[in-house]
């Protein structure tokens, strides 16, 4: 049977989501997009931001600032509006990677010599990445982004990482391709 | 005096939003729902009135509308996954997946529960059985909304107050069933407060979002989609006309 403590946390973890779900609804409102489709509306102009913009994104400088003015609505404004931008940026992130992984399966699938291994690799990172992106939501709409900057950081360098790694997996399949096709 | 009022309140509340789903023709849109509601509406007058002319079979009549209750309460999970994904049907797919996980995780627990210990269906209570169907409920609505954040799916007002309210509801039941038989009189005492506050904030919940219809959010892709199909249409035509020229000055020359 289900305990005492399952029960609990599967209360909880429902009470979370709900609330997590309402605040991100009534913030994203506005700003919302559909990932899959922002992707084809921008055509290929989807690019990850520099670890600047999302470490002032994040930050909880400006938010210390705006509290300085001791306006609160200014204040409600600010959070607001920050949290429907680093709401975007996640959005955007998630489809970059979308890209990055679409891309790579564009290029994996004509390639001869595929090494399950290293799909399963790949294929596993961008299921972290996706779901660092999902809690990333969750948690932006729980705490606000400013006591994220820390996580946001590491999931950016860790795109940027994976993105490089993609990219220089790109061209060694490419080569390989183009040396197959002369030594034929 | 306070119960009677809260118990009399509860059902004003209900007849307000059967009536209000009714003349915004909202149970064509959610009919389970509605269904349920009117569930609810007749089960809360039919136990006020067993209570007052026949204490005696109050507990039978309560544990018997508590079990189709929850029923038609997973019925409303479904339609809250048919109405919210309808636009969807990859997504759909995963969330069904999903869903089916959950619910296999769930009879998995509950078999081996029995094969480790054939007394264990025996002496299972009906509050145990409703507790671990609330549980399923509530893993079920978690799992459908992660899918929902995760594939950003735009709800309308009508839908986010369905699920907001009956997770809301289903959170509550869950702790409730669970701590009722741990706790002591005190417990008993706050919650018997906190049980009908937390049933009007539902309710208020559900008034607030279903007082008339309002549509869904369509998506984005099945519009960009036609105008993708009206623009290769178009190009066609174009290209129909230009080669019915060439041919046509082919056979001239």
């Amino acid at each position: 049977m289900i305990g005492l403590w399952g029960a609990l946390a599967a209360a909880v973890v429902l009470l979370l989501v709900l609330l997590a779900w309402v605040r991100t609804e009534a913030w994203s409102k506005d700003s919302r997009s559909d990932w899959g489709v922002s992707d084809q509306e921008q055509g290929e102009s989807v690019e990850a931001c520099s670890p600047e913009i999302v470490s002032q994104l994040f930050s909880a400088r400006d938010s210390k600032f705006i509290s300085g003015l001791e306006s609160p609505g200014l204040k409600n404004l600010f959070r607001r509006e920050r949290t429907a931008v680093a709401l975007h940026w996640v959005q955007e992130t998630s489809a970059f990677i979308s890209k990055i992984m679409r891309r790579h399966l564009e290029a994996s699938r004509l390639s001869a010599d595929l090494e399950i291994a290293t799909e399963a690799k790949i294929l596993l990172q961008y299921a972290q990445l996706k779901l660092y992106c999902g809690i990333l939501v969750v948690l932006i709409g729980l705490l606000g982004p400013q006591r994220l900057a820390g996580t946001a950081l590491y999931a950016e360098r860790f795109i940027q990482r994976i993105g490089e790694g993609l990219a220089e997996f790109q061209l060694a399949a490419q080569l390989r391709e183009r040396d197959g096709s002369e030594s034929l | 005096m306070l119960g009677l009022i809260i118990w009399w309140s509860g059902i004003v509340l209900e007849s307000l939003l059967l009536v209000r789903g009714f003349q915004a023709k909202l149970w064509a849109r959610y009919p389970v729902f509605y269904a349920y509601i009117l569930f609810v509406w007749l089960q809360s007058l039919l136990r006020f009135s067993i209570f007052h002319s026949r204490p005696q079979l109050y507990a039978p009549v309560y544990w018997i509308t508590e079990w189709l209750g929850v029923l038609i309460g997973c019925a409303v999970v479904f339609e809250i996954y048919r109405v919210g994904l309808a636009a969807y049907p990859g997504t759909a797919r995963l969330a069904r997946n999903l869903l089916g996980f959950v619910f296999v995780l769930a009879s998995t627990k509950a078999l081996v529960g029995v094969w480790n210990d054939p007394q264990w269906w025996l002496i299972l209570t009906t509050m145990d059985l409703e507790r671990v169907l609330r549980i399923v409920q509530a893993l079920a609505i978690a799992a459908l909304m992660v899918l929902f954040f995760f594939y950003s799916i735009p709800f309308g007002r009508n839908l986010r107050g369905v699920l907001l309210g009956y997770g809301l509801f289903i959170a509550e039941s869950v702790i409730w069933l669970t701590l009722v038989p741990y706790a002591g009189e005190k417990f008993h005492q706050f919650w018997y407060h906190v049980h009908p506050a937390s049933y009007f904030a539902v309710l208020g919940v559900w008034l607030i979002h279903l007082w008339s219809y309002l549509p869904s959010p369509e998506p984005r892709g099945a519009v960009r989609l036609e105008e993708q199909y009206q623009r290769v249409a178009a190009a066609t035509a174009q290209r129909l006309r230009e080669a019915r020229g060439y041919l046509a000055k082919a056979v001239r020359s």
